[in-house]
């Protein structure tokens, strides 16, 4: 039931983050925007959420897709 | 306790822990049109991140990882994470909200409706929003007609301005979204013209 208290509030629903927690290295991702005080507002993901729009599986923070082919 | 229509002394408090609740199960925002999109409507590409298998999908997502930090970045990470499992075990990995838990909340809303029409004695199957309706609308088989489309275009419409009145009206204001507060205040609005144009058409 915890979340880091000052990131990110769609820990629990996003598709991606608990694939963060896959490998070592991708927590970066975690360290650098979602659990970040104020990083994860720059989140492409937090920000289609935000206004409540579709958020793609694929789509990374930084506004990328993950290439899955 | 209660005859007719529920108290809005009742009725606010209840919302409040409804949307708190929400909150805290399941770490998502309470709105109702986000229920249906969960379900009708799964994350674009979700299909393929669950068809790749795990390795490619981590080959992947490193890749993207060493793209957009650095590899120096990345090592580092990788040694702080190595020193930190041998001073701490693993913490327990958050796992997505599955569907079927939207599918539940979807199907307890008539449950919920039924619960509160018995509670006030007023459970009954109608076809007909009353004569009122009957009267300014449409009735007979015509008023199913338009309360077929009236949905529909609810449907529409929620999703057009990215929430309903539960996400707009209970999530967004309370956060205070500007969005919301625009949608709210534009439903709400239109809502209390509609009602007193209804009223002065069908006084006597
Ligand atoms: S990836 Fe973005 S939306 Fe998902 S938890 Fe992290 S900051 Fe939030």
């Amino acid at each position: 039931m915890s979340t880091p208290p000052t990131g990110c509030p769609y820990t629990g629903s996003c598709e991606l983050y608990p694939r963060f927690s896959l490998k070592g290295a991708l927590k970066i991702w975690q360290q650098r925007y979602c659990s970040h005080e104020t990083q994860h507002q720059r989140c492409a993901r937090y920000q289609l959420a935000t206004s409540n729009e579709p958020v793609p599986a694929t789509l990374l923070p930084n506004g990328e897709h993950i290439p899955t082919t | 306790m209660f005859s007719g229509h529920w108290p809005w002394w009742f009725g606010g408090p209840v919302f409040a822990i409804v949307v708190v609740a929400f909150w805290l199960i399941e770490r998502r925002l309470f709105g109702v049109v986000g229920q249906y999109v969960q379900v009708l409507e799964p994350a674009q590409g979700a299909a393929e991140l669950d068809k790749a298998s795990p390795q490619a999908l981590e080959e992947a997502l490193r890749r993207a990882t060493l793209a957009e930090f650095g590899a120096e970045a990345v090592a580092e990470m990788e040694a702080a994470e190595a020193s930190e499992k041998e001073r701490a075990p693993e913490p327990r990995r958050r796992e997505p909200v599955p569907r079927a838990a939207s599918l539940l909340f979807l199907a307890m809303l008539p449950v919920g409706g039924a619960i509160g029409a018995l509670v006030t004695g007023q459970l009954a199957l109608r076809g007909t929003l009353g004569a009122v309706h009957e009267r300014v609308v449409a009735s007979g088989p015509m008023e199913l007609v338009v309360l077929a489309v009236g949905g529909v275009l609810v449907g529409v419409g929620t999703r057009m301005a990215g929430g309903c009145t539960s996400g707009h009206g209970l999530s967004g204001c309370s956060r205070l979204q500007p969005s919301s507060l625009i949608a709210t205040a534009s439903f709400f609005g239109t809502g209390i013209v509609v009602s007193f144009l209804l009223h002065a058409l069908v006084k006597p």
